[in-house]
């Protein structure tokens, strides 16, 4: 076989397999992150290469080298008393028999024995361990080397939450636009993304090149775009459907507390919160807002709330109240009018605008993901007391960037985000959580996410952060600090079946939304034709 | 060489006088070519005799050439030719002989043998160069522990 790559000369379970290369074959192609299989007496497995060495036959070698000006020598020894080895880490295994492959493949629970030949994979091994495009399944990518197309499960992404992560710059943007387009597509769930930076929405910025197309350039009709900051979408010339204000009394008190350190209020302050909107009730925000604080004092007497922990609590509080979407009395309910949409299955892109400040982000993307959450799960619990399954909501994704900022352990506990990392799907509502400092995220919610793509992260903390908890952690790190600064990226998790090294597909090109779309139609045609199907049961 | 089907490889040859215990004397002080020598002592070509031995590296089973020792020894009196291009590359063809050379007593050094030897083999392959190399990594296996002694009958095979 041409692409016989070596043969193995040991292995462990847990240490991996050591393979020899072949003479004719140059350590100087191997790369860390390709796919090998390996042909065991009775299985198969597949496995990636985590690391390239040399070795010598003989220690004298290295201590006297032989005369390298002679080719005759180098050719000599090249292969036979020097050569290359490669460290294989084994993931799948499949079996002979025809029970074990159409079960497919499985962790690896095993080794290959002695001198069993390695090969490169082939795009036919490719797919059997990642599938072919279908109505299920969409193309995110190459793998590193490779024609092969990485295809993702993504009805399988959506059934938890999921995570990308990177450095800044490393295209962790263009990354989910391209997931997000997937799951568009391919999958039930219907998304709703607060775009702290207007990328998704309707055009992003691509650096050194000009703007690509957002969602609702390539998909007009399943893509609504709402906006916080009209006068910046108008500028921009971004069609949008709403404009979302938010009223003094749909900010609680809970909303708050998460915005502690970044309004800097203390402890006793948020505390004061709670107090007030017991005494003042629903429109306790209001009223700090404009009443005088000789109107209030008898308030806050009566809550036995100090006046300076009053005045640092008013001082956060008219942060907030002079962001220009909230206003005294919103003049439509904006979590009514997104549930609306999502029901119908249109996916909602929140843009920013100018409200760049973590603080207006923090307060909104919680704010309404706490109250969709609520209806979630009120009609989730209706439909299972109903035991009616088509009662159920559409599986929601809900698309957060700069996610420490929520998810850090400090807050976690509070904010909505860290309660749907941790209940997962039950009420069908899941994460997709975008960042740039995973070390930043709680150990807990990093741990019950599904899927974690990520793009080059140096900080050691980070990577050790993202790959607790997964097999072979020491072998991934150095795929992981070895991808390109740009369009690389590492899958793991409940959505592929091994990690794996990819490049994304590209996004930008005039060919590439062609792609995109004609993705998407295809399975809108199977779409018609099932419900055509439905209609005459 | 080859006598019947018993290929070997020449390890030593010696020319000495017919009698044991006489040195052959110098001669040839006043003539003028070697050649003369021989023309004014003809009696010479009596009294010396030429020996050479040879190791014996393979034999030929049928159409078959294996790089052991054959089952039985040459015999007395057979003819011994010199083996042409065509049957040198025929045996070349795999280099099990290799470790009959490096494991063979004679009273020139194995290595200048296996040197010798490959070079000579070499000339009767279209590519010398590649069957060098080929035969140089057989060595490298071989030898993989006696990286000096691997290192200096490379440096002969050129």
């Amino acid at each position: 076989m041409t692409d016989r790559l070596g043969i193995v000369t040991s292995a462990s379970l847990e240490q991996g397999v050591e393979v020899r290369l072949d003479s004719p074959i140059s350590v100087e192609d191997m790369v860390v992150g390709r796919y090998v299989t390996i042909e065991g007496q009775k299985r198969r497995f597949f496995g990636m290469i985590t690391d390239v060495s040399l070795g010598v036959i003989d220690e004298r070698l290295k201590s006297s080298p032989p005369d390298i000006a002679d080719p005759f020598i180098k050719d000599v020894l090249t292969g036979t008393s020097t050569f290359g080895t490669i460290h294989i880490t084994p993931m799948l295994t499949i079996g002979g028999d025809a029970e074990s492959i159409l079960e497919g493949p499985q962790p690896v629970k095993t080794i290959p024995t002695h001198f069993s030949a390695v090969n490169l994979a082939t795009e036919s091994d490719m797919e059997l361990v990642f599938g072919k495009e279908d109505k299920e399944r969409f193309h995110i990518g190459n793998p590193l080397d490779m024609e092969t197309r990485l295809c993702l499960n993504l009805e399988e992404f959506v059934k938890r939450s999921n995570g990308i992560f990177g450095k800044s710059g490393t295209g962790k943007t263009f990354l989910t636009r391209i997931l997000l387009i997937g799951m568009l597509q391919k999958s039930k769930a219907v998304n709703l993304i607060f775009d702290m930076h207007s990328e998704y929405g309707w055009a992003g910025t691509h650096e050194g090149g000009p703007p690509v197309k957002g969602l609702k350039q390539l998909f007009a009709d399943r893509v609504a775009v709402f906006t916080l900051d009209e006068e910046s979408s108008r500028r921009r010339k971004v069609s949008t459907d709403f404009t979302v204000h938010i009223g003094y009394d749909e900010i609680t008190p809970e909303d708050i507390s998460i915005l502690r350190s970044t309004l800097n209020l203390t402890e006793l302050a948020v505390e004061a919160a709670y107090q007030l909107r017991k005494s003042l009730g629903k429109s306790w925000l209001r009223q700090v807002l404009e009443l005088s604080d000789e109107e209030i004092e008898s308030q806050l007497k009566e809550a036995s709330i100090h006046e300076s922990t009053y005045q640092s609590l008013k001082r956060g509080l008219g942060t907030i109240g002079r962001l220009g979407f909230v206003v005294p009395q919103a003049p439509e309910d904006t979590v009514k009018r997104i549930l609306d949409y999502l029901a119908r299955g249109i996916n909602v892109v929140l843009e920013f605008g100018r409200y760049r400040e973590i603080s207006a982000y923090l307060l909104v993307a919680n704010m309404l993901s706490r109250r969709i959450y609520a209806r979630y799960q009120q009609q989730m619990e209706d439909a299972v007391a109903a035991d009616n399954e088509a009662m159920k909501p559409r599986p929601l994704v809900i698309t957060i960037e700069e996610a420490h900022k929520f998810l850090n352990p400090e807050v976690s506990g509070k904010t909505i985000f860290g309660t749907i990392a941790r209940e997962m799907r039950k009420y069908n509502v899941s994460l997709l959580v975008i960042d740039q400092r995973p070390s930043g995220i709680d150990e807990e919610v990093l741990s019950q996410m599904g899927t974690k793509i990520t793009c080059l992260l140096d900080n050691e903390r980070d990577i050790d952060s993202v790959l607790a908890g997964v097999s072979g952690k020491s072998e991934l790190k150095t795929v992981l600090a070895r991808l390109a600064p740009k369009q690389q990226a590492l899958i793991f998790g409940h959505a592929v079946p091994m990690p794996v090294a990819f490049q994304p597909r590209e996004y930008g090109s005039a060919q590439s939304y062609k792609d995109f779309i004609s993705a998407g139609q295809s399975s809108t045609a199977e779409q018609i034709e099932k419900d055509i199907k439905e209609l005459w049961e | 060489m080859r006598t019947g089907d018993i290929y070997g490889i020449v390890g030593n040859a010696e020319t000495t006088s017919l009698e044991p215990g006489r040195k052959p004397i110098a001669r040839g002080k006043d003539e003028a070519t070697e050649e003369a020598i021989y023309e004014s002592s003809p009696q010479l070509a009596k009294l010396l005799r030429s020996e050479f031995t040879a190791v014996v590296a393979g034999h030929k089973d049928g159409d078959k050439v294996s790089h052991y020792l054959p089952p039985n020894p040459a015999r007395i009196h057979a003819f011994v030719y010199v083996c042409d291009p065509e049957e040198v590359r025929k045996f070349s063809q795999s280099f099990g002989f290799l470790n009959i050379l490096i494991n063979t007593s004679l009273p020139v050094p194995a290595d200048e043998l296996i040197g010798a030897a490959l070079r000579r083999m070499s000339q009767a392959h279209d590519d010398s160069r590649a069957f060098l190399v080929a035969a140089g990594k057989e060595l490298a296996a071989l030898l993989s522990g006696q990286y000096d002694r691997l290192k200096s009958i490379l440096g002969r095979l050129q």
